[in-house]
């Protein structure tokens, strides 16, 4: 081998190492990371299609967060209506007293439940946040939309983002913090003076509200808007803010709630009217309902369905449920925990079936809150067991099931009952205790730590049949908002003035559908069982009634009459717990929650509900 | 292109010329005869040229002839017999000598192996005729008990389809896997049940960071090295091995519930009219297990070839549990152009049908009213609808179909340059490409009559879903050994190239009208036209880079040191950590080999103190959770059209990191007595630091409520002692004993940091309906596995139980406050010991494996959920209407009243073994024929299920399951023959 040919030779193999060792030295250290299953966030925003997801997952998250379960629990549990029960000896839903402490005022900032609430709206406003910021960098041509077609996106966005706001301000007033960023730096603290603090987050949903009303769209007859943030449903919430203004900043503005209302009511945002079949509310069709303004979408297997039915259904069904409703188990777990607060005390002679004969009503202690089924007058529509006729497919008017279940809509073989009373007839009493004395021996007022399987009436305000009829319960859109609202919102109003008669005409315009013509007028003309005059306590009763078990407003409802923590109902007074204080009048720190200690302990700069510290 | 050609024919005539212009010594040819020191011949030694590949083996006769350079070291061995080096020469007579303490036997060890006198840091192998012997479901049920420090645990040994949980050391980690990484034949990761239990030479556990911290990024939990045959050691010789066993597993008794009759009287529920028994109906009273194995290997002067076949199939004490295999295997050594380039390569392949039971229906069963009927008068299956019985196993059973087919593959295509063989130097590079695949179609439908169906209103449903993973590795090494007279340096480096990849894809169907189609039909259910069925697919990857070298020392056979380094990164890694270093070192000092220690050579045949440091990683976390990315989430209706949302699909953590270790390990190893006393000593301390966990993400601002981010650290620490004695050392009589013994704990030693704060981590949420406590807390400085709970404080004239208040009052169940909490109990044995025997007398062999776990408590959760007059269930354990009669009820807290002693002392495995070999050796070499019994007996104050069952990897040990597999002993008749 000559020398020219050797250097010939390795002078083409450089050539052809050179470019090819360059190359093996990138691809032998190249660790990017190759997305397949997902999209690199980079290059998510295309076009609306785009925008439409983003978008709808704020939807859908906000579906799982505020209708979801969290906010039920800490909305009707501390309230005068709904509990979670214990039963089978104080075992079954005892679950570390995670609920019970609900029921009992007791909670602390360890709390799961008000953790998990804090968690989920945070989602929603992060998801929120996240849009908001990626939308500002992108022209809408860019996206194939027009100005107004973004913009109307933007204002849906930032009036659910506020919506969001506005139900975790409910919970935890000043102490929490603010934070519009998508940035990841940990946001500011809220404000350490509580007021200050409070005004902040007020003045914050106000101005969002009415910076977006206008870009929002109007429903129209045929409702098409009825799913999406739209203007009535800006307003109404708007005016909800406005009525507990007193209770978030200690300002009054029940004048300007009540003209809002009115405007409400007179359709500058959209035509409603208060639907005379309240069962139109809750069923199938409720979207088309005049009175509903805005409703969660739900279908069965789309979205949030689940979450949605199982919390605003399965409250209060028991394992053997299908059997009633003549369908066929559909697979979200029932509920038999809850129930309503029973509106009898355990005195009297023991049933073998449960509760007892002699019992005394609350109503009789002179109780203005509790009692829920008997608050009902026996003329109320809505005041027998709930029906469901196949052969019209049509519910009946009742939405409450006592006394002996029998199969098939009341009509089959008596049911029978589980655990503590395993085999035996299944059989609901309006009163709550250990009628077996298994776990305590019975007491003449128990507390919910000591149910039985039997105990206490259920609620069937969103209707369940068949599930190969009508499309399944599980696609009835879930509403949030609707005119009766703004009805009663001027009624408050006007008997804060003391006005009652004008304050009576607008409880009436809802309420007079719950009568037969017959009964209409002269059972409108009391103010029903528990009450001599149409008062604020009768006031504060007729929005428990309209919105039992909705889950959304109870709790604000006693804070703005302050019946929350000193108002009177069942155990208060009269039960004991071994331990544990069970008063007539409660502390005052229980107005409003505290932050949860996981999220202060990741965020030290958040600052603790001065009560709770 | 022409041109282009010639040019790189003339590359590869370079590269040639390099490669063999230094062989230019004269070759001369020897020959010799191997004899042992009883003077019997030596058949199948091996004789090589040292430094070289050049070598051949004995014949028949114990002689051989060998071409080798003239003057070149001749290095005779053969297993079980110390190496000789000669000066090559004609006529050589060579004795070799039993090596008793086995100081030169091979050892494996990562990317190379050593002669056992060599190692430096905690590696120990066990060779196959160490293994276990009996009916085994991995290879790792060959060494169980085997190795100080590894604990092999099997919790459902009668399950054909379960698999045993491995852990060297105790748990580290709090969310990465704490299972060792596994090397199938130098591939990382490689899937045990690849291979034949038969197939499996040696395992080696590298169990120090010393040894291990060449693994990089997965070294931190220990390496498990698994070494296949290779082909037969005598050329020309082709060996045929036929191995197989049949075993059986017997039942064991039962647990004890009420029979019919008795809950009848016991009034627990409503009387169905019937008598049935549930246990009887879903399990059998024996199950089997069928392996054969054939295996022919051979080998010819210039490399070697084996192939083997595997076929299993087994059913399980459930009666639909069943598992069949075909398995096939190729391993191929051919040398070429006198010996300079040699290529290699392996291909396993199995195929597997799974059928699955259902373990929870073991609990359904038990607990279940026994006077329901299995089936209605109408031949149709019963169907329960009240809470405690809402399955009817047996329909649940015999009716799904719930099964899985597999296929595993593994191939490695290997091609070597020995560059330099002399004898003081030697080196070669070699490039490797590996392949392995495994993937998993699982099939499932349930009948339109299930309680499946029966619960969620549908008419049955169908599911596919079809996983496949897979890893391409491409490897180059360097070797290197220069050999002087007194100091030996070996190098090896090396870069590695891995890309795993992993794809799914699956569908769900709902409401059918024919349930004979089973999931064949899926797409004809009547949810796909609802548009309710589901569809999804998945798809991530990763690389893992590394670059590696190690330089091993050896001074004198006195003086053993060895220094490694790994950098190795991750697609995996956040873009601010994608690289990090595993450096790691180790001592060891041949005490008897050192000028003043003559006096102790006499009673030490060997004495070698060592220590060892290094650096190793955890990285088994998924892909794409340190970039921003996003995914579908949830959906909502926006111009009437359910519309799909997308949202970000975790919080990303650009920081995130492999788990860092640090490991310190100090021991001694020792032969003593004549060589008829073997083992170590050490000690161990293992600091795990920027460990993963899922910590609470401060909302605002992050969207989600987790992240995964490197915080925690864990200290791991214990000792470890084997002891290895002959007893009996007589030529007819053999008895060796031995015992292995480890401590250790693991203790949390941090778990916040500035930005992540976590006061305690609550482990394994309680089962059941409602229910929010967990059975582990684990706080700041305190052990991992210990039981969190309330303290019991006896029973109250009610039957109800009590528990300790803050104040040390007894209070009862129902006030329990969550601030009454304490540790009440430990769930992580520990000590673990064992105790093996072999006895050997003429053809007879007889071993015996004692297995025992001390210190430590388990959580009876079957006392705990159908134990007691009270509990929930409708059929109880007998116990709650004798032993704890004076108990009615749990309270539905986690209390110390459920935890026991879980000490136990068990004898695993006996073994009685005859071997023949013909005299004239024709066509059979040797016959042995075996009979084992696993899981004899168990002794032990615990009174739910065999404790050794009982979970005791990972970090949430000691809770006694209520679904437990049935155990069994397993009796196992198994024969050997080989012929040639």
């Amino acid at each position: 081998m000559t020398t020219h040919i050797y250097n010939k030779v390795v002078a083409r193999v450089c050539s052809f190492l050179l470019p090819l060792s360059s190359f093996l030295v990138t691809a032998c250290t190249d660790l990017d990371e190759k997305v397949y299953d997902r999209i690199d966030a980079g290059v998510y925003y295309q076009n609306e299609a785009s925008v439409k997801g983003a978008v709808a997952a704020i939807y859908g998250q906000t579906s799982q967060t505020l209708a979801g379960e969290n906010f039920f629990h800490l909305s009707e549990y501390p309230s005068d209506q709904i509990t979670w029960r214990v039963w089978n000896a104080g075992l079954w839903g005892w679950d570390e007293a995670m609920k019970t402490v609900l029921s009992w005022h007791n909670w602390t900032s360890e709390s799961t439940i008000i953790n998990n609430a804090w968690n989920g709206a945070w989602t929603a406003i992060g998801l929120a946040n996240l849009l908001l910021s990626d939308l500002e960098g992108l022209s809408a041509a860019g996206l194939g939309m027009s100005d107004a077609q973004l913009a109307q996106y933007v204002a849906e966005v930032r009036t659910i983002r506020a919506w969001n706001y506005y139900c975790i301000f409910e919970l935890w007033g000043g102490a929490l913090p603010l934070n519009t960023s998508a940035s990841s730096e940990v946001p500011g603290t809220a404000d350490p003076d509580w007021n200050t603090s409070c005004k902040k987050i007020y003045d914050f949903i106000a101005t969002e509200l009415d910076e977006t009303v206008n870009a929002l769209a109007k429903d129209d007859a045929n409702h098409s808007m009825v799913n999406r943030a739209n203007q009535a449903m800006n307003r109404l919430l708007k005016a909800r803010l406005l009525l507990n203004a007193e209770v978030f900043i200690g300002e009054s503005h029940y004048d300007e709630c009540e003209a809002l209302s009115k405007e409400i009511i007179n359709g500058t945002y959209g035509n409603y009217a208060i639907d005379e079949n309240y069962r139109n509310l809750y069923s199938m069709d409720n979207v088309k309902s005049p009175e509903v303004i805005f409703a969660l979408a739900a279908e069965d297997g789309q979205g949030a369905a689940n979450a949605i039915s199982n919390v605003r259904t399965m409250v209060g069904m028991w394992y053997g449920y299908a059997d009633y409703f003549g369908q066929s188990y559909d697979g979200i777990g029932a509920w038999n925990c809850v129930c309503l607060v029973p509106s009898f005390d355990n005195s009297g002679t023991v049933l073998p079936t449960g509760g007892t004969t002699g019992a005394k009503c609350f109503l009789d202690y002179g109780d203005k809150l509790g009692a829920p089924y008997e608050r009902f007058d026996d003329r109320d529509i809505r005041k027998q067991n709930y029906t469901y006729d196949a052969a019209t497919k049509t519910h009946g008017p009742g939405m409450f099931l006592k006394g002996i279940i029998r199969a098939n809509f009341g009509t089959g073989d008596v049911l029978k009952a589980d655990a503590d009373r395993d085999g035996q007839d299944l059989v609901y009493v309006d009163q709550l205790g250990t009628f077996l004395n298994q776990g305590r021996e019975l007491e003449t007022v128990m507390s919910p730590r000591w149910g039985e399987t039997n105990s206490g009436v259920r609620l069937v305000k969103y209707p369940l049949y068949p599930n190969d009829e009508q499309g399944g319960f599980k696609s009835i859109d879930d509403v949030q908002f609707r005119l009766a609202e703004a009805y009663y919102n001027v009624a408050e109003c006007e008997m804060r003035k003391g006005n009652y008669t004008e304050a009576k005409n607008y409880v009436d315009a809802v309420r007079a559908r719950y009568y037969t013509t017959s009964d209409r007028s002269s059972a409108l003309s009391i103010p029903g069982p528990g009450f001599t005059q149409f008062d604020m306590d009768w006031m504060l009763s007729e929005w428990g009634k309209e919105y039992l078990g909705e889950g959304n407003r109870r709790r604000t409802d006693l804070r703005r009459f302050d019946k929350f923590t000193q108002g009177q109902w069942w155990f208060w007074g009269r039960a004991t717990e071994d331990g544990i204080s069970l008063p007539e009048k409660r502390d005052r720190k229980y107005e409003w929650y505290p932050l949860p200690q996981t999220a202060i302990s990741v965020n030290p700069g958040l600052i603790q509900n001065p009560s709770y510290q | 292109m022409e041109k282009t050609k010639s040019q790189f024919c003339r590359l590869l005539m370079l590269i040639a010329v390099v490669c063999f212009a230094l062989d230019v010594s004269a070759q001369t040819t020897v020959s010799g005869h191997v004899k042992d020191d009883t003077g019997e011949d030596v058949i199948g030694a091996s004789v090589m040229e040292k430094g070289t590949s050049n070598g051949t083996v004995t014949d028949f006769d114990g002689k051989f002839t060998l071409q080798c350079k003239s003057g070149a070291t001749l290095v005779i061995s053969f297993i079980g017999y110390n190496p000789q080096e000669v000066k090559a020469k004609d006529g050589l007579e060579i004795t070799l000598k039993e090596d008793v303490a086995q100081l030169n036997e091979v050892v494996v060890v990562g990317y190379g192996s050593m002669a056992k006198k060599e190692i430096s840091s905690s590696v120990v192998q066990i060779s196959k005729d160490q293994f276990n012997q009996g009916a085994a479901s991995d290879p790792m049920a060959l060494i169980a008990g085997k190795v100080a420090g590894l604990n092999v645990a099997s919790s459902a040994d009668a399950n054909p389809n379960a698999m045993t949980n491995i852990q060297v050391r105790g748990a580290g980690s709090l969310t990465a896997s704490n299972g060792p990484l596994v090397v199938i034949d130098g591939i990382a990761g490689g899937d045990l049940r690849n291979i034949a239990t038969q197939d499996v030479e040696s395992i080696t556990v590298l169990k120090d960071a010393g040894s291990a911290a060449i693994y990089g990024t997965r070294g931190a939990n220990g390496v498990i090295l698994v070494t296949t045959k290779k082909g037969s050691g005598t050329a020309g010789v082709t060996n045929v091995t036929y191995d197989s066993y049949i075993a059986f597993n017997v039942q064991k008794p039962r647990v004890g519930i009420l029979s019919t009759d008795e809950f009848r009287r016991s009034r627990r529920g409503q009387d169905y009219g019937a008598d049935t028994d549930w246990w009887d109906e879903i399990t059998r009273p024996v199950s089997y297990n069928l392996n054969q194995y054939l295996s022919i290997d051979s080998s010819t002067k210039n490399g070697y070839f084996g192939l083997s076949v595997n076929y299993k199939k087994g059913n399980g004490l459930d009666i639909v549990s069943g598992r069949e295999e075909y398995g096939g295997r190729f391993v191929g050594e051919q040398r070429v152009l006198n010996n300079r380039l040699q290529f290699n390569s392996s291909l396993s392949v199995r195929k597997v049908h799974e059928e699955w039971g259902n373990d929870g229906l073991f609990d359904t069963a038990l607990t279940m009213n026994p006077t329901v009927p299995v089936k209605n008068p109408d031949g149709s299956y019963y169907q329960p609808n009240s809470p405690t019985d809402i399955h009817n196993p047996v329909n649940d059973l015999k009716e799904n179909v719930s099964q899985g087919d597999r296929i595993y593959l593994l191939g490695n295509a290997d091609m070597k340059l020995n560059i330099l063989q002399m004898e003081q130097h030697n080196l070669n590079t070699s490039l490797s490409y590996a392949l392995q695949y495994n993937d998993l179609k699982d099939n499932f439908y349930t009948p339109s009559t299930s309680s499946e169906s029966f619960w969620n209103g549908y008419a049955g449903r169908a599911r596919i879903n079809y996983q496949k993973w897979w890893t391409n590795r491409l490897e180059w090494l360097v070797n290197y050994t220069l050999t002087l007279s007194e100091h030996q340096l070996k190098a090896v480096l090396g870069y590695s190239w891995e890309r795993s990849k992993w794809e799914q894809s699956g569908n769900e169907n709902m409401g059918f009208v024919y349930d004979a189609l089973s999931y064949h039909g899926i797409g004809s259910g009547s949810y796909l036209r609802d548009g309710k069925a589901n569809l999804w697919a998945g798809s991530s990857e990763s690389t893992l880079i590394g670059f590696f070298g190690r330089l091993n020392y050896n001074y004198r056979d006195m003086i053993f040191a060895s220094a490694s380094m790994r950098r190795e990164g991750s697609t995996k890694f956040g873009a601010n950590t994608k690289w990090g270093n595993f450096p790691s070192g180790s001592l060891a000092w041949e005490i008897t080999k050192a000028p003043f220690a003559q006096s102790l050579a006499q009673a030490f045949q060997s004495l070698k103190p060592r220590v060892s440091y290094g650096v190793t990683g955890r990285s088994d976390f998924n892909a794409y959770q340190s970039i921003a990315t996003y995914s579908t989430r949830g959906a909502y209706l926006i111009d009437n059209q359910w519309i799909n949302g997308y949202a970000p699909s975790l919080n990303a953590n650009p920081d995130l990191a492999w788990e860092k270790s640090t490991a310190f390990n100090v021991g001694v190893d020792f032969v003593a007595l004549n060589s008829r006393l073997r083992g170590s000593v050490e000690y161990f301390d293992r600091r795990s630091k920027d460990l993963l966990y899922n910590y609470t993400a401060p909302q605002p601002p992050f969207i989600y409520n987790t992240i995964l981010v490197n915080v925690g650290t864990t200290k791991n620490t214990g000792i470890e002692v084997s002891l290895d004695y002959d007893v009996l050392a007589k030529k007819a009589l053999k008895w060796t004993t031995g015992i292995n013994w480890s401590m250790g704990q693991t203790k949390l030693t941090k778990l916040s940091s500035d930005a992540y704060q976590m006061a305690y981590l609550d482990l394994y949420q309680k089962p059941g309906p409602g229910t929010s406590e967990y059975f582990f807390r684990v706080e700041e400085g305190g052990k991992i596995g210990q039981f969190y709970g309330y303290e019991h404080a006896g029973v109250d004239e009610n039957g109800l139980l009590l528990i300790y208040d803050n104040k040390g009052n007894a209070v009862p169940a129902a006030q329990a406050d969550p601030t009454y909490k304490r540790n009440i109990g430990n769930g992580a044995p520990k000590h673990f010991l064992s105790w093996s025997n072999s006895l050997s007398y003429k053809n007879w062999d007889l071993s015996m494996l004692f297995r025992s776990a001390l210190g430590f408590e388990i959580f009876n959760m079957r006392k705990y959920g159908m134990g007691l007059k009270g509990s929930g269930t409708d059929n109880v354990l007998r116990k709650a209407y004798t032993d704890y009669a004076d108990v009615e009820s749990s309270g539905g807290i986690i209390s110390s009243y459920f935890l026991e002693k879980g000490n136990y002392f068990k004898l695993d495995n006996v073994t009685l073994g005859y071997s023949y070999s013909p005299k004239s050796r024709q066509l059979v070499e040797n016959l042995r024929i075996y009979l084992t019994a696993k899981n004899v007996f168990t002794l032990t104050g615990y009174e739910g299920n065999d404790p050794s069952i009982v979970t005791s990897t990972g970090i949430t040990p000691g809770i006694d399951s209520n679904s437990a597999y049935p155990q069994a002993t397993n009796i196992t008749l198994g024969v050997t023959v080989r012929f040639h």
